[in-house]
């Protein structure tokens, strides 16, 4: 699991290295913007917000959406939310939920979110260690699969951060 | 003179009837007249001695003082009863002002989460339409009502409603479908139980205690997938405003139905690295405790308008009680001077 979500963050890696092509692709809509809503269930992060792009920790891997995307509704994993909008990135931990690409708008819906800057990044080691320890010690199947949803989110945190 | 008269044919008719301290109660909420809830409070302690002895004169006197002693403590009892309403009103207040603004902040990912649905729904509602042509005895379903009360009392009719509205329900369903209910809060308990008693599977308490949190609405959803019911009707007050809260009950559909009608979403692409069926399954979890988290704010806002409300009449009624106390705390004082004089007076016109 570690392995794959390393992967699908070198991934991330690599999409953000060839901006060059990306650009040109942006300015093809330019004209338009990505009608973009990020919603927690205790707030709001942004609503209505005009941006040009955003990347979502889907399950089967990153996922890009631009303006005019097809509709999708995509599962969320731990990971990463990066918006983007006019040059600028922001970046958010989300720890599980959904996003809905409609075709006006796209609603990222997260049962729980953070910007990036505000993790510590010794906490998350600290936390990695902790589900690991879990992981060893579970013995029923239950315990087991809590174990390795506590593991995945931190080692997706991890490495969110290595990234950053 | 005709204040003691009235005292005295008030304490007659009084002392015969029983349940005088009944009568104080009642008096609390504000329904009594002037004279209904002193009279037998006079009684209670004047009664039994004006039996017993045939000293008229005596008795008098003794139940003089005594009744504006038992008026002076009901006033004390009445301003302190109001200044508790006064209290409770005010944290009222201030906790419906925090859960109000969570309530706001939690509307657009519901609505998010709703709207995804919503193109289900026109749906859906023609695919029960069909389903109850061709299923009219509903076999095979399995009902859930989520009756969702608050934790404490003195919060108006919120709770009764919803007690009422649950009854309702399984009036109107008569027990053609298996229906179990589950109570989110305390109060729903104790009055459910009586008659629907065999009905409940689970009641949770303490739920309001502290702020709702998304985690713990998810502990409430995973009970209610765990029981297997087909069909999910959540019971609550919606909050209207501050001043108007209704209860309404929202069907949640099904699993099954989500999973028929799945072509509803046919323009949507499922991104996912299993099958889209576990995505659609995910999702209905995930608007069940959405739909739940929603409920629950719901009625803890309208628990918190409504208790304001009731606290906030109450403690006007205590006012009004106490102004009527006082009244007659004066008259009786002022009846007790007066006899006092005129026996002043008639003792020394019978010496002299």
């Amino acid at each position: 699991m570690f392995r794959q979500a390393a992967s699908r963050a070198s991934a991330l890696a690599r999409q953000s290295a060839a901006g060059g092509q990306r650009r040109q692709m942006a300015e093809a809509v330019a004209a338009d913007k990505l009608h973009f809503n990020f919603f927690l269930p205790g707030g709001t992060i942004q609503k209505d917000a005009a941006v040009d792009m955003v990347l979502v920790p889907a399950s089967s891997g990153v996922m890009g959406i631009l303006p005019r995307h097809a509709p999708t509704v995509a599962q969320l994993r731990p990971g990463v939310v990066e918006v983007h909008s006019e040059g600028t990135k922001d970046k958010y931990f989300v720890s599980s939920g959904f996003a809905f690409v409609h075709k006006d708008r796209t609603d990222v819906c997260a049962v729980a979110a953070a910007p990036l800057s505000d993790l510590d990044a010794s906490a998350v080691a600290q936390g990695v260690t902790d589900a690991e320890a879990a992981m060893a010690a579970a013995k029923t199947d239950m315990e087991k699969a809590e174990a390795q949803i506590g593991l995945d989110t931190y080692t997706a945190m991890r490495s969110a951060l290595t990234m950053a | 003179m005709t204040s003691r008269v009235a005292l005295k044919v008030a304490m007659r008719a009084a002392g015969n009837s029983p349940g005088a301290a009944g009568a104080l109660g009642a008096s609390l909420s504000g329904r009594g007249s002037l004279w209904a809830p002193v009279a037998p409070a006079m009684a209670s302690v004047g009664a039994p001695r004006g039996q017993s002895s045939p000293s008229a004169v005596a008795v008098e006197e003794q139940v003089r003082w005594v009744n504006l002693k038992v008026v002076r403590e009901r006033m004390k009892t009445v301003a302190n009863i109001g200044k508790i309403c006064k209290a409770m009103k005010l944290v009222a207040a201030a906790k419906l002002r925090g859960v109000q603004s969570l309530q706001e902040a939690s509307r657009p990912f519901a609505t998010g989460l709703g709207e995804f649905f919503s193109t289900m729904d026109d749906l859906e509602a023609a695919t029960t339409a069909e389903a109850a042509k061709t299923d009219p005895s509903g076999e095979g379903k399995k009902q859930l009502i989520i009756a969702v009360t608050s934790d404490r009392g003195l919060c108006g009719g919120v709770n009764a409603v919803i007690v009422k509205e649950v009854k309702q329900m399984m009036i109107e369903d008569a027990g053609a479908t298996p229906t179990g209910i589950m109570l989110v809060g305390d109060k729903g308990r104790e009055p459910m139980r009586r008659v629907h008693g065999d009905n409940i599977v689970v009641s949770f308490k303490d739920v309001f205690k502290a702020p709702i949190t998304f985690p713990q609405v998810c502990m409430i959803a995973e009970d209610v997938l765990a029981r297997s019911y087909t069909d999910v009707v959540l019971v609550y007050n919606r909050f209207k405003s501050a001043m108007e809260q209704e209860p309404v009950r929202k069907p949640i559909v099904g699993l099954s139905t989500v999973l028929d009608s799945a072509s509803a979403f046919d323009e949507y692409e499922f991104d996912s690295d299993m099958d889209s069926a576990q995505v659609f399954v995910d999702l209905f979890e995930f608007q069940l405790a959405t739909q739940l988290y929603n409920a629950l704010l719901e009625n803890a806002t309208s628990e918190q308008a409504a208790r304001m409300s009731a606290m906030d009449n109450a403690s006007r009624n205590s006012t009004d009680m106490h102004a009527k106390l006082a009244l007659t705390a004066n008259r009786v004082r002022q009846a007790g001077i007066t006899t006092e004089l005129s026996e002043i007076v008639a003792g020394a016109a019978s010496v002299s």
